[in-house]
């Protein structure tokens, strides 16, 4: 199981886009999501890093080309 | 120093660029002979007086070909490069009719990999494009060729007005515009600091006028030091930034007012450098709000920021950047009670001067003020053709000894020019006891991260998307507290018979809008046909549809 999910990255993009509607699907990517600028990104990195541990930043995320790939991502490198 | 472009500033470092933690220092020297080399091969690729366009990374490279360029004679313009975020054949495929709509004799490009997908994706540009070479040589006449052209009428670079992909207004800045600038301009914050020579800190893209003459051009006329990061890194890295200022002990910077509440909303991610030394931070090119000033002097305090550090500044292309700039000695808000109509007196309005760190009433917002006008200004407010006194509310007008003659290939009166000379900038805002508030706009513009949008281009851009009716779309603007900008919001009615779900429509706008703007849209609704509110007159109404959109979406 991993330790970050879709559902984690959906509550961190709703609360820092302040959208509580977003819906985020694995085959979506950010120019999808209305809100999902490059200001938001690098708090959405932020918080993601905050909340998992995992030694992420916005660069690294920007580059998964669906959200399925950022949460993948991000489930390797959660410590432990 | 006497003068500007005073050749003490040789021997003195002039610029500070910083890339991914690490600073190279440039001398004036150095900047100057790459500039004199980069100006004798560009005069031997382009006619004198040609529009030379500049695309690259933010550095000591790209900022000594610009100056090379002027002092050449030909005409220099900064051009956004595609983010590292964006993919760059789409950028540019978006960006082709700004560029032909330009028609620059040449595109000189700092990085090879841009210059490929610029003709790969536009060949009828290709022969125009030019890859910079290394620059080198011991000479720094082009420091002497650019000084000669300070005291000249004719065009020494252009500002393009942003936001479009059919870049409309061509500013042409002379050199004696960019001097009357400098001399209105610069000896007030050198004496609001108290220093001899100004140590500026940017992020700041080089193709906004906020950029190009606050951080670059009149530091560089002064002999002033400049400490630079490329926009890209900032976004990615902001904290960079603030090492940068701690590093360097920068004692100004400009920013829009986006960047205030970014930087409060990452604050516990951010290093813990010493921001003290920073004395002055402008607040400048979008609608300037108190709040967002104290809340990042509060956050910040315990870094070293004081209270009053950041102060409004009034600004635009026209009048080459600065019309007035605040004072942290005598900051004031002004709280407005709600819209108000041009021609209303504002003590009438119930409206009231606050004081910082006074709680706006109820019901009120509260607008930084941007300062006095600048030495040598004329400011008037306007009620459609009527002059208003004082204290009143209504379009801002201006004249100056650095304002434009007209937008290239409109003239005077399509400008906004009118016979007295004095320019109509479709600002709306008020002069209150010297102090200048900008807080309306009588064109429907929506300004998103300091970049302006026209909600008719954003309404038109839809046109062809599959899924929604045709010519039922609304753009509007709201400020947002949680941004301190405006937020694109976008209303689209939806073709059910189309057959296409109302989430892929949602994410075809938010992807469309990006693509040809360069902005994402805060919120974008597909609703049913005929949700959208239309005036008496048939027409969309921007307003009522704001406000249904208010009622129904944002009610939390």
């Amino acid at each position: 199981m991993p330790a970050f999910t879709m559902a984690d990255l959906q509550a961190i993009a709703r609360e820092v886009i302040g959208d509580r509607d977003i819906l985020l699907e694995p085959g979506m990517a950010a120019a999808d999501v209305p809100g999902w600028d490059s200001l938001n990104h690098t708090l959405i990195s932020v918080e993601i890093e905050d909340r998992t541990g995992a030694a992420v930043d916005a660069q690294q995320l920007a580059e998964c080309p669906t959200f399925g790939d950022l949460v993948a991502f991000v489930a390797t490198r959660i410590p432990g | 120093m006497t003068g500007l472009l005073d050749p003490s500033l040789l021997d003195w470092v002039v610029l500070r660029h910083w890339q991914r933690g690490a600073c190279t220092a440039v001398t004036g020297r150095a900047l100057w002979q790459q500039a004199t080399a980069q100006a004798a091969w560009i005069a031997a690729r382009t006619p004198p007086a040609a529009l030379v366009l500049v695309i690259g990374t933010t550095g000591p490279a790209m900022m000594a070909l610009f100056l090379g360029i002027a002092a050449s004679g030909r005409r220099a313009a900064f051009f956004p490069p595609a983010s590292p975020l964006q993919d760059a054949r789409h950028f540019f495929e978006q960006q082709g009719a700004a560029l032909r709509a330009i028609d620059p004799a040449a595109i000189c490009v700092m990085e090879e990999a841009t210059a490929e997908t610029v003709r790969a994706i536009a060949p009828d540009l290709a022969p125009r494009i030019l890859a910079v070479p290394p620059a080198e040589g011991d000479s720094v006449a082009a420091l002497d060729a650019f000084r000669a052209r300070l005291g000249s009428d004719e065009t020494l670079f252009v500002q393009h007005s942003s936001g479009t992909t059919g870049i409309k207004k061509a500013v042409a800045i002379s050199g004696r515009m960019l001097a009357a600038q400098s001399a209105a301009y610069w000896p007030g914050l050198r004496a609001e600091l108290g220093v001899a020579r100004l140590s500026v800190a940017s992020w700041l893209p080089l193709y906004h006028d906020m950029g190009l003459v606050a951080g670059f051009l009149l530091p560089m006329l002064g002999g002033d030091q400049v400490s630079v990061l490329d926009p890209f890194e900032w976004i990615g890295s902001p904290g960079r930034f603030l090492e940068m200022i701690a590093a360097d002990r920068c004692d100004i910077a400009w920013m829009p007012n986006f960047a205030y509440r970014h930087f409060v909303r990452l604050r516990r991610a951010l290093p813990p450098a010493d921001l003290s030394s920073l004395r002055l931070w402008v607040d400048c090119s979008e609608p300037c709000r108190l709040a967002d000033a104290e809340g990042f002097e509060s956050a910040f305090a315990d870094r070293g920021v004081r209270p009053g550090a950041v102060v409004g500044c009034y600004a635009m292309a026209e009048t080459v950047f600065a019309v007035s700039q605040g004072s942290g000695a005598r900051r004031r808000g002004l709280a407005v009670p709600g819209p108000l109509a041009p021609g209303t007196p504002m003590p009438a309005s119930g409206a009231l001067l606050v004081e910082s760190g006074t709680a706006a009433p109820a019901g009120h917002r509260l607008v930084l003020s941007s300062g006095r006008v600048l030495p040598g200004v004329e400011l008037a407010i306007l009620d459609g053709e009527r002059r208003l006194p004082p204290g009143h509310y209504g379009e801002i007008a201006l004249r100056a000894p650095f304002l434009f003659s007209g937008h290239a290939g409109r003239s005077a009166a399509e400008s906004g020019l009118d016979t007295e000379g004095y320019y109509r900038t479709g600002d709306l805002g008020t002069v209150w006891e010297e102090e200048v508030f900008v807080f309306g706009r009588l064109k429907e513009i929506i300004i998103v991260n300091g970049k302006n949008l026209f909600a008719g281009d954003v309404e038109a851009a839809l046109a062809a998307l599959p899924g929604l009716r045709p010519g039922r779309a609304v753009a509007f603007g709201i400020d947002s507290d949680q941004t301190g900008s405006e937020e694109l919001i976008l209303v689209a009615e939806h073709d059910a018979a189309s057959g296409i779900p109302e989430a892929e429509c949602r994410a075809a706008i938010s992807r469309h809008l990006e693509r040809v703007f360069l902005v994402k849209p805060r919120d974008v609704r597909v609703v049913p046909d005929r949700w959208l509110v239309k005036s008496t007159s048939g027409k969309i109404s921007r307003d009522a549809n704001r406000r249904r959109y208010l009622e129904t979406f944002r009610q939390d």
